[in-house]
């Protein structure tokens, strides 16, 4: 190559050596940067975080509420039907169908070190519905439970499944009231109640504009969907009812619930498919909210680099770094 | 005065930067639409959360945008910025507002938007110097060199695009000009390094393909092979460099959604086929450009070339587009507006009116940063603001419409005015090759 040095030449050089500097970054930028560490100190859990880089810090106190699960399975079958909306995305954007909501849904996970993540069909939901439930999280976003669990009434599979300690955790549609076959739909009246003891949910479409901070949770995860489209309507819920209610809300019905089913929960993540709702849901799995959750102590602030912060001792202990726009996420048990 | 034989850091030139700099990030701060800028602080976290360019939402460009983004992300560390955007609940009810002029309740912080426009002013000093580069070489008059390089520097249309609408496309401009003026120090594997960073920095440069080749064609015709395997070879490898990662990720197709989407989304047909039929012709036109340069006589080859990669520039906007698109022609019609033909002046005085009408007085989302995150506008005020642009019909269209409207139609008519300078130019060439418009 003759390449003789003159100013564009430079300038072209150091173009192609930023672009390539930016891409080694892209492709070697890690979650495993950054770190975070619970240790017990008397009434007081000390948190020590590595930010890497400036990152807003929130860092919460848990009692009641779940420890990491053992193992999350995202149901995704194509060979079943599936009843969702399809949902704009802004021009230019790849398409936010079932598939790639399944596969974003693993990756948000990740960064919130959630790594055992397997993706199922029918037949596999199946098996795993078979088994206890405790300290397992299956995912599902098809809009209806496929008949391999699922057949309209209160011996189906699935039921058994949330009831004997599974963590259910559901959005894109109003749970029960649809089985899903091969071929076809078919429609269940009055499936809501198998699954939260009335017929407490609709479909109306409804943004809340309101943030639900009586409990502190929706704070505390940074929750960002407003969307409260097929969560269960409170009022209308039983009163033996327990849950726990956050992010956003127009009165009686919340963006996100977890409510208690036997020794398991459902939770319900409102609205059409959105990223908003994807993140929210992989927060709410890797914190753990059960029904049953209360924010004991919580931090918000800066994080430049190192940083320390005390809380009130509870069972487990939430660090999350980016606020708003999570790029870390960690559950810790406190001993 | 300015004299002959001036440098580019000349006192005029440092005063014109100082300025323009100064502009770039005042505005930057206080007039930033929230909707682009987010999805540069999305794109970041997302770098940051090792969850590269393509596995969750947010990137949606091929990828060296992206990797110019990862640079960034070092610098928010660096600056100390916690917090790059927040969801703000009393700007959800703007999200479903009003199609096509897309809102969001997050809105970035004032110091992030001084950053992106503090980057982007990086990019159009690079861009300014290059016009100040190639006019001095080509055209031998350092006036004008330094004219046209404090014209970019100082322009409203460029700093509204840079810095209030906060898109990167000066540095795909400043790309372009890079490539041909290598291709003119007869540096055709730099040239081909450049254009594939070019290309996926946003694709339009790819229409000059055939203006590139048919100068390789002109001015090496007797190694001409030799030439273009250079070129294809630097090419070929920064493809590799850039795609190589991606595909091995399985993102060939994420990559391109930034084109493949449009065709697709729309429910417009118009919209869906118009794009597509316009760059269909558009790719035709540029073919035939090509074919044209290698055919004519030229008393000075590297002039020609300037000016018909402004040409070839100018066909990637014959489907009316958005704002910021023009700033990839927008060197080249700088210098030809300075150096070759002085109609095309006309083209660019509207087009600064229109392009910067159509970026900065069409949405209330450019105040939302500061509305969230200083003292110095309040909600109400905003929300006054908001409704008057909403509420107040002018000729049955919204004040959002109208003022966009006529931006909009304002830039394509400066367009459609230099495409009739250049049907003029050629037409008359035909008849009186050596009186044309664009040899001095």
């Amino acid at each position: 190559m003759n390449i003789k040095l003159s100013a564009p030449v430079v300038i072209a050089i150091v173009v192609l050596i930023l672009m390539v500097g930016g891409e080694a970054l892209v492709l070697t930028s890690d979650h495993d940067s950054f770190s975070s560490s619970v240790t017990h100190d008397g009434d007081y859990v000390t948190v020590n975080v590595d930010a890497h880089g400036s990152h807003q810090l929130n860092a919460v106190s848990l009692k009641g509420s779940y420890q990491t699960p053992q193992q999350v399975y995202i149901y995704y079958d194509e060979s079943y039907r599936s009843v969702y909306d399809d949902v704009n995305v802004a021009v230019g954007a790849r398409p936010l169908d079932q598939k790639s909501y399944v596969n974003m849904m693993v990756e948000t996970l990740k960064v919130r070190d959630i790594t055992d993540v397997s993706i199922i069909d029918a037949g596999r939901l199946a098996e795993i519905t078979s088994s206890d439930g405790t300290d397992i999280a299956l995912i599902c976003l098809s809009g209806a439970f496929p008949d391999t669990v699922y057949d309209g009434t209160e011996d189906s599979r699935i039921l058994d499944w949330i009831s004997s300690g599974g963590r259910l955790y559901w959005a894109g549609n109003i749970i029960g009231k649809y089985i899903a076959h091969t071929d076809s739909v078919e429609t269940v009246k009055n499936g809501t109640t198998l699954f939260f003891g009335s017929e407490c949910v609709d479909d109306v479409e409804t943004k809340a504009y309101t943030k639900h901070e009586y409990n502190g949770v929706t704070e505390a995860l940074s929750i960002i969907n407003n969307n409260v489209r097929y969560t269960p309507n409170t009022y209308y819920l039983p009163s033996y009812s327990k849950y726990l209610e956050f992010g956003y809300t127009d009165g009686d019905r919340f963006s996100s619930i977890v409510v208690a089913n036997g020794e398991g929960s459902i939770c319900v993540v409102g609205g059409v498919y959105s990223d908003y709702q994807r993140i929210d849901m992989a927060q709410i799995i890797a914190a753990g909210i059960s029904p049953y959750t209360e924010v004991v102590d919580s931090y918000e602030g800066a994080a430049i680099g190192k940083k320390t912060v005390t809380l009130k001792e509870g069972d487990t202990v939430y660090v999350s770094l980016g606020g708003d726009l999570t790029v870390y996420g960690k559950l810790h048990e406190v001993d | 005065m300015l004299g002959e034989k001036i440098r580019f850091f000349c006192p005029w030139m440092i005063a014109a930067i100082v300025i323009g700099v100064a502009v770039r990030l005042i505005i930057g701060g206080l007039l930033s639409y929230n909707y682009d800028v987010f999805s540069w602080a999305l794109i970041i976290s997302n770098i940051q959360a090792g969850s590269g360019l393509y596995d969750v939402t947010g990137y949606n460009y091929p990828p060296v945008w992206g990797y110019i983004l990862g640079l960034v992300a070092q610098l928010t560390d660096l600056f100390g910025m916690d917090v790059l955007a927040e969801r703000f609940p009393d700007l959800i009810f703007t999200e479903s507002e009003i199609a096509n002029n897309p809102h969001l309740a997050f809105t970035t912080t004032v110091e992030f938007n001084v950053l992106m426009a503090g980057v982007i002013a990086i990019f159009d000093i690079l861009a300014s110097y290059l016009i100040y580069y190639v006019i001095r070489e080509v055209f031998k008059d350092d006036r004008k060199a330094i004219l046209g390089a404090a014209l970019w520097m100082l322009c409203p249309f460029i700093i509204a695009v840079g810095s209030a609408g906060v898109m990167f496309d000066c540095l795909s401009g400043a790309l372009a000009l890079l490539c041909v003026i290598l291709l003119i120090k007869d540096q055709e594997f730099l040239a081909g390094s450049i254009f594939a960073v070019a290309v996926f920095l946003k694709f339009f440069p790819a229409f000059l393909i055939f203006i590139l080749i048919a100068y390789i064609f002109v001015k090496h015709r007797e190694d001409f092979p030799m030439r273009l395997g250079k070129a294809a070879l630097g090419a070929a490898i920064f493809t590799a460099v850039i795609m190589v990662p991606q595909i091995m990720d399985g993102h060939l197709l994420d990559s391109g959604s930034f084109l493949l989407s449009r065709a697709t989304v729309s429910t417009n047909v118009f919209d869906q086929y118009g794009t597509i039929i316009a760059y269909a012709v558009a790719i035709i036109l540029e073919i035939v450009l090509a074919w044209y340069f290698t055919k004519r006589k030229s008393e000075n080859l590297d002039m020609d070339f300037l000016f018909f990669s402004f040409v070839a520039a100018l066909l990637t906007l014959i489907y009316p587009s958005s704002s910021q698109y023009v700033l990839f022609m927008a060197p080249f019609l700088i210098i030809t507006a300075l150096c070759v033909d002085g109609r095309y002046r006309v083209g660019l005085a509207i087009i600064t009116v229109g392009t910067t009408i159509y970026v900065l007085g069409s949405s209330a989302a450019l105040l939302t940063s500061v509305m969230e995150y200083t003292d110095l506008i309040s909600f109400s005020s905003w929300f006054a603001f908001d409704t008057w642009l909403l509420d107040t019909k002018v000729l049955g269209l919204n004040m959002y419409n109208f003022i966009s409207g006529i931006g909009g139609f304002l830039q394509y008519s400066a367009i459609l005015i230099c495409y009739y300078f250049i049907a003029k130019t050629f037409i008359y060439r035909e008849r009186e090759f050596k009186e044309d418009g664009f040899h001095h």
